[in-house]
């Protein structure tokens, strides 16, 4: 290869990158905030989602469905890693903690909405996982393989889940 | 078919039955009463949860899609004189003026926010309150605009990005809530009727058109982590530190009620009113305000301007500061009280004044004669 054909061929390849990162980031950016709940760290897992396609462009022929498949990937470790994160770390300020809010949730002037994210990050990961796939539409065998269970258990897992949604959020009560 | 478990009648209502499961099991539903009653709870729970989880969904995107909005404001600021435009034009509705802005410049905001969080809090007057020796009690009794422009947050954005500095907003302390948030629509007898808060109107408008809601009065409790933000404050080359002492102290902040009023029907547009009393801040005992205040504004991460602007705001303790971003402001007038225009040249403009103790903001789609015209004829 020439050395006008190489740097023809980067140029290509970049201009595709920069297409598709205009194309997707913002797609792939909300679902990872849908998953996680937090902005910031949808924004660092969105970063890594295309810093993997830049370094390692897949031989997939869909790539929309390449970059979720790796947005999900990222996003469901997350809340497994931060699960075992939080419980490894001290507890400062004990007996307080659902009474305690980041900045980012104080931005959210919703109380419904607030509460909803209360509720689902109080809930098991495998069951917020299994709410959150189930009502951004995914089936139960695409759900089944990321918790890992039987296709068969999902109808249960989430017949459960939503029953202590429920009955968490309306017990929620007064807080912001 | 026999009676079935939760989780199959789960994957009945999520249409993931095999076509002859599917069959069997509404001929069977037919028969048994248990069966269908227990579907009735799975599906009322179904409902409620997805019901509750796409209102989420749907926020999250929102607010998503403001954070790139942002993003590609500071990238590319010619662009952003259109969208602002067009923005302030569609969404109106939701957050206005200033706060949206904030929510838009979210992460820079985040981080000025905690510095400028505790300079606003702490510019009010000290008044010894009779009730609690043990704590000062601050509230403003004027009000003073500060420009902050794109630049500046650029600014701020460059410095952020130069330091090493690993931020944490969560380990700056925490913020405590209490009592019910609480938004609801009221009509204009119960607003008048309000115990806790005289509200006024804009005689010059028509009330038949209008809509009134409520934001019930709440407490924050602000704990600082004082080592934290030390190491924040040092990493942005401050000088002059916050002092151990207030670390762990608690800031309590109680906002009053706050009133929003609608007005339909006028030409492009409604007009917006929101009122409510200044927010009091308690600080604990020991606490010099002068010494937050001073080490804060010795940030090096704040741009010149709005720095000179703070300095220069000799009369800090008593004044409550609303930033406006990136647009001019012009001090007028209203009824005898001082009052700013924010964005006098745009057409969507919003008027601010301070009253007897209560903050009043009207804005809404009209020249400026006739915002302040709006605003004098309020009582």
């Amino acid at each position: 290869m020439s050395m006008k054909d190489q740097i023809n061929r980067f140029k290509n390849v970049s201009d595709d990158f920069r297409l598709i990162y205009e194309k997707y980031y913002r797609v792939i950016l909300r679902h990872t905030a849908y998953i996680t709940g937090s902005i910031q760290t949808a924004e660092d897992l969105t970063q890594e989602v295309f810093i993997k396609l830049y370094n390692a462009p897949p031989q997939h022929s869909n790539i929309a469905a390449w970059l979720s498949m790796v947005a999900n990937n990222l996003a469901y470790n997350h809340i497994r890693n931060e699960k075992s994160r939080k419980s490894k770390e001290p507890v400062v300020y004990e007996g307080e903690s659902d009474k305690v809010i980041s900045i980012e949730d104080a931005a959210i002037m919703n109380y419904d909405i607030r509460q909803t994210k209360k509720v689902l990050d109080s809930m098991p990961e495998r069951d917020r996982i299994c709410l959150l796939m189930k009502f951004s539409g995914y089936k139960y065998d695409e759900i089944a393989e990321v918790i890992k269970v039987e296709k068969s258990s999902v109808g249960t897992i989430l017949a459960r889940a939503q029953a202590k949604f429920k009955e968490k959020y309306l017990k929620g009560g007064t807080f912001i | 078919m026999k009676c079935q478990d939760n989780g199959f009648l789960q994957a009945y209502i999520d249409g993931e039955l095999e076509i002859d499961e599917r069959k069997q099991l509404e001929e069977h539903l037919g028969k048994c009463e248990k069966c269908r009653d227990a579907l009735n709870i799975i599906k009322s729970n179904d409902d409620f949860a997805y019901m509750k989880i796409k209102e989420y969904r749907d926020n999250i995107y929102d607010r998503v899609n403001d954070a790139c909005e942002a993003v590609r404001t500071v990238d590319n600021p010619k662009k952003d004189k259109i969208n602002n435009k067009k923005d302030r034009i569609n969404n109106n509705k939701s957050e206005k003026g200033v706060f949206r802005i904030m929510l838009k410049h979210r992460r820079i905001a985040a981080v000025v926010c905690a510095a400028v969080m505790l300079t606003t809090c702490l510019a009010f007057q000290p008044v010894r309150a009779a009730i609690s020796n043990t704590l000062l009690i601050f509230r403003a009794n004027d009000l003073k605009s500060i420009n902050i422009t794109l630049n500046d947050i650029m600014e701020i954005k460059d410095e952020l990005s130069k330091s090493n500095a690993e931020i944490d907003i969560k380990d700056m302390g925490k913020i405590k809530t209490i009592g019910n948030y609480e938004r609801k629509m009221i009509s204009i007898e119960e607003a008048k009727a309000l115990t806790d808060f005289e509200a006024a109107f804009p005689s010059g408008l028509p009330n038949t058109n209008m809509q009134i809601d409520t934001i019930s009065p709440f407490t924050m409790e602000f704990t600082l982590n004082v080592p934290s933000i030390n190491k924040l404050l040092k990493s942005f080359g401050a000088k002059t530190l916050l002092p151990e002492s207030i670390d762990g102290k608690t800031f309590t902040v109680d906002f009053p009620r706050v009133i929003n009023m609608q007005y339909y029907g006028v030409e492009m547009g409604s007009i917006y009113m929101i009122q409510t009393k200044s927010p009091e801040i308690k600080a604990p005992e020991g606490v010099n305000p002068d010494d937050i205040y001073n080490s804060l504004i010795s940030m090096p991460i704040l741009p010149e301007n709005i720095k000179q602007q703070l300095i220069d705001a000799k009369d800090w303790q008593n004044t409550l500061y609303i930033p406006v971003f990136d647009s001019k402001s012009q001090e007028v007038s209203i009824n005898g009280a001082k009052g700013y225009i924010v964005d006098p040249d745009s057409q969507y403009k919003n008027i601010v004044w301070y009253n007897k103790g209560v903050l009043y903001s009207i804005s809404g789609p009209m020249s400026q004669d006739e915002l302040i015209k709006i605003a004098n004829s309020v009582r």
